[in-house]
């Protein structure tokens, strides 16, 4: 539904214009007294899921990272100091998360925390490891949790995508563009992620006529086929609007391969759970795909008329020769991005304080002129 | 690493000591020998303060430095109880220990001695939370050590969990009488704190397991002790369903037969109600044979619906111990039941964590069900007495700031004095960095172990770092002795680049003054 722009491409352009400048002013910079920064190095910290079952999806965000960093490292870095990504397994679960991160914090004294996943993980982490209180940035979190925007509360902590509120908001409104009057029906998870995505269609007058509300983990294609068959079926649902991971969507549009169900008028997937490369790699089949509508906020990773995705594309093919360029890769670069463009605002000799005045300020103006309302920044309004 | 359990609860270690010579007693009574412990041949002095309390202090007489560490043991349960009535921490049968407990271990001990140091302690003159006449006999101690020993120039305080409680409160009231202060896993604050978290406890196992478990208001005399033993059983009886149901996929089976709760709360896992109740109590959610973290294979449902809490079926128990046999003691000595959670907002508990611990909470709607249970008539609400409540604001409560230099050591696990109660000591002295050092066990990255069939493997005894209570290993506990000497002689705790230098080689030991911990429920704002 959301497609490339002009606007997209100015944000492309931009970081290109910002490795040429890169690329000119290696000068040796000034060793700083602060936690993970020397004369030649810039230490980063980052934990995602690197085993349990996610991990075949988002285990790629750090390698996508890394790739980046090292294209930017190879043309010099940021002021001349290199990026060093220090990747911690949290498999998906607070505890770990916790535990990771705090690692990141005391034993490895990383500068900052960069693309951590997960809203339930990130809050218990960031919790735990104090990271407002000790002023640590906490960059381009993926998650959509508009919790991230209360900047009292979470002072340090920019989310890179945008709300799921917001994102909710902008499926109603085109629900109501194109479908006026259909009835739809709405699976969310039954905790925060979810009750944003109620929020929003709330807020935009959208009213399901089925909502089904899960706890996390209870997604299975035996509880998917009972959802079809004990609400969707009787309701004769027009739009089924899955607001939920990746492997929610899967469970469902297994389950409906299997029933040989669709709504009359489709399936809607939200952005974390919609996109169609993961779904097939996880055997999804392509005829219950067919005519699916899927939100995204970045380009189709396999668009080769994006300009954006070819840059990044090529960067990946370089340093991760191999692997599959893959929505998750993309969101893995583009954080990576945001993050070079945040440091090099802070300046030559960067601080933590520094940092976060530079998103807040310079940073915020140029995703401003993106089409990625970046979630706790000025621009999500 | 070899650990040293010395929790609050038990027994006084024993020693194994071979005696050697008797040597006349001192002019003030002490009587004393010589004994052989471990590596070192020590002068053992024993005798009772004016109130009646046994003490003792050990000197190697060959090397004796003139600093001498004072030690307070932890809660000793006060009532005798019978055969089959294990407390936790306490044998069965247990009879009210009154011996004097001079340090945490045999080898700490020995070390200690080893370097020159005299130890001390008492056994105080009554047990359960006793610190008012605990700080008095202190007091006394010191008066006699300096009698005895001429030689000695500085006493330095320590003590574990309730030991440590009464050391800040020495150090607090007495700060001219020592040099520097060591408490450690340590009660904090004020007792109400402390006991809140354990009877909230119990206020929830009441209202969703077994209306019949009593949270406070015990009846006098042995009727009351056997009040307090079998409520114990029915909480043991409880968790011991639970545990026993917890890979159970029928909801109505997980749920023991003495709940009353309602077709609709019964429909979610009773575990999903065990890790509300845990989490609005404070119980944490790493234990003995729980990280928390692990799972078996790549299906991470357990770390995140089960193992939360088994870890709270796991640190309930002794928890819960101390709610009843401490609410039992402390009723008496103030005259009234004085846990009151009429107040309390159960839901802005949870409101940090509901997030993180959401599948083991079984969802959202799942969570609002449950809470909505607490303020309804099943979880009818209680109310302290006017006797209570005022026999409590007389009890010894500390201010928090630390006038001597002071070194706190908490299992960040520990599940009977949670380590928010040092926290709270360490949030009074976040700018009092001259005289006030906390330092942390933090826990291991992994330690469950599943057995085949991927069940959790909860037969290994060991209490791997940050976990039990007071489970400290002899190199973390020698660590906060030689700070707290290097402290008594400068005035100051040492610098920040001298404690990072000493606990780098500790095993799970941690110094970071940012690092922090959620405080207790009661003092959460």
């Amino acid at each position: 539904m959301i497609r490339n722009t002009p606007k997209k491409r100015a944000l492309f352009v931009s970081a290109v214009i910002a490795a040429g400048a890169m690329a000119l002013s290696t000068m040796p910079a000034q060793a700083a007294s602060q936690p993970g920064i020397t004369s030649t190095e810039i230490k980063l910290g980052i934990t995602s899921p690197l085993s349990g079952k996610v991990a075949a999806v988002y285990g790629k965000i750090p390698g996508a990272m890394k790739a980046y960093f090292s294209h930017v490292n190879d043309n010099g870095g940021v002021y001349g100091r290199k990026i060093n990504l220090i990747s911690k397994d949290d498999a998906y679960v607070p505890t770990l998360a916790v535990k990771a991160t705090n690692d990141l914090i005391m034993k490895d004294k990383v500068f900052a925390i960069v693309g951590a996943l997960g809203t339930a993980n990130h809050l218990a982490a960031l919790r735990s490891a104090n990271l407002s209180g000790r002023g640590v940035p906490d960059l381009f979190v993926n998650t959509g949790f508009s919790g991230f925007a209360d900047k009292a509360k979470y002072k340090t902590t920019f989310a890179v995508l945008p709300s799921y509120v917001m994102e909710a908001k902008i499926m109603a409104k085109y629900i109501d563009d194109n479908y006026k009057g259909k009835k739809v029906a709405l699976i969310v998870q039954d905790d925060d992620f979810g009750l944003d995505a109620i929020a929003g269609f709330e807020t935009a007058g959208l009213k399901p006529a089925v909502t089904i509300k899960f706890p996390t983990g209870a997604d299975t294609v035996a509880a998917a086929q009972g959802w079809i068959t004990g609400k969707l079926k009787p309701e004769a649902v027009d739009i089924a609007i899955i607001f939920a991971t990746t492997t929610t969507s899967a469970a469902v549009l297994g389950a409906a391969a299997g029933l040989q169900y669709r709504p009359t008028v489709g399936w809607m997937l939200g952005s974390v759970g919609g996109d169609s490369n993961t779904l097939r790699a996880g055997g999804v089949p392509l005829a219950i795909l067919n005519g699916a509508i899927g939100t995204s906020f970045a380009p189709d990773p396999s668009d080769t008329t994006d300009e954006y995705v070819n840059f990044f594309k090529s960067i990946y093919a370089k340093y991760v020769p191999g692997s599959t360029f893959d929505l998750t890769v993309l969101q893995g670069m583009n954080s990576a991005m945001l993050t070079v463009q945040a440091l090099r605002a802070a300046g030559k000799n960067p601080t933590r304080a520094g940092l976060i005045k530079a998103i807040e300020e310079v940073v915020s103006a140029t995703i401003s002129r993106a089409p990625l309302p970046t979630n706790g920044l000025p621009t999500n309004s | 690493m070899k650990k040293s359990r010395f929790a609050a609860l038990a027994v006084a270690a024993s020693l194994v000591t071979i005696s050697l010579v008797a040597i006349t007693p001192a002019a003030n009574a002490s009587s004393c020998e010589a004994k052989q412990l471990g590596s070192v041949i020590a002068e053992v002095c024993s005798g009772k303060t004016s109130d009646g309390a046994n003490y003792e202090y050990r000197t190697n007489t060959e090397n004796f430095n003139g600093t001498v560490y004072l030690w307070s043991h932890g809660y000793r349960y006060a009532v005798n109880l019978p055969a089959g009535i294990q407390p936790p921490g306490g044998t069965t049968p247990y009879i009210v220990d009154m011996s004097a407990e001079v340090g945490p271990a045999p080898e700490v001990i020995e070390s200690l001695l080893a370097a020159g140091y005299a130890v001390a302690g008492s056994g105080f003159d009554t047990q359960g939370w006793t610190v008012g006449s605990a700080v008095k006999t202190n007091v006394e101690l010191i008066g006699i050590l300096k009698s005895e020993l001429p030689d000695t120039k500085g006493v330095i305080a320590w003590g574990a969990s309730m030991g440590g409680f009464i050391t800040q409160a020495l150090a607090e009231r007495f700060p001219k009488l020592i040099k520097s202060a060591a408490p450690i896993c340590t009660a904090a604050g004020n007792v109400n704190a402390e006991l809140t978290y354990a009877q909230d406890l119990l206020w929830g196992m009441k209202t969703f397991f077994d209306p019949s478990i009593t949270v406070s208001g015990y009846a006098d005399g042995p009727a009351g002790v056997g009040q307090a033993a079998l409520n114990l059983q029915k909480v043991v009886a409880v968790l011991t369903h639970i545990g026993g149901t917890i890979l159970e996929t029928d909801n109505a089976k997980t749920w023991p037969a003495t709940s009353v709760m309602p077709a609709t709360i019964k429909a979610i896992p009773a575990r999903s109600a065990l890790t509300l109740v845990g989490l609005m109590a404070g119980v944490p959610t790493q234990s003995q044979h729980i990280d928390g973290s692990s799972f078996p294979g790549v299906e991470t449902a357990f770390a995140l619906a089960l193992a939360p809490a088994i870890a709270i079926s796991e640190n309930a128990g002794y928890a819960a111990g101390l709610g009843i046999f401490a609410t039992l003691d402390l009723e008496r000595r103030v005259g009234g039941a004085f846990y009151d959670n009429t107040a309390t907002d159960y839901a802005k508990r949870i409101a940090d964590e509901r997030a993180s611990f959401n599948v083991a909470l079984s969802g959202n709607s799942a969570i609002d069900g449950m809470l909505a249970i607490l303020s309804s008539p099943y979880g009818k609400r209680i109310a302290a007495t006017d006797q209570g409540l005022n026999g409590l604001k007389a009890q010894v409560a500390h201010k928090g700031k630390a006038l001597v230099p002071t070194i706190t050591m908490t299992g960040t696990a520990d599940m009977i004095t949670p380590a928010g109660n040092s926290q709270w000591l360490t949030n009074k002295n976040l700018k009092n960095t001259k005289k006030f050092l906390p330092l942390w066990v933090t826990t291991d990255d992994k330690w469950t172990r599943f057995t085949a069939t991927g069940a959790p493997d909860r037969s290994s005894p060991a209490w791997p770092n940050g976990t039990g209570h007071c489970q400290f290993s002899s190199d973390q506990v020698l660590t906060v002795a030689k700070l707290a000497a290097s402290a008594a002689k400068t005035g100051s705790v040492p610098s920040d680049a001298a404690v990072e230098k000493a606990v780098a080689s500790v095993d799970g030991l941690l110094f970071d003054r940012e690092y922090s911990v959620p405080l207790l429920k009661y003092y959460q704002k």
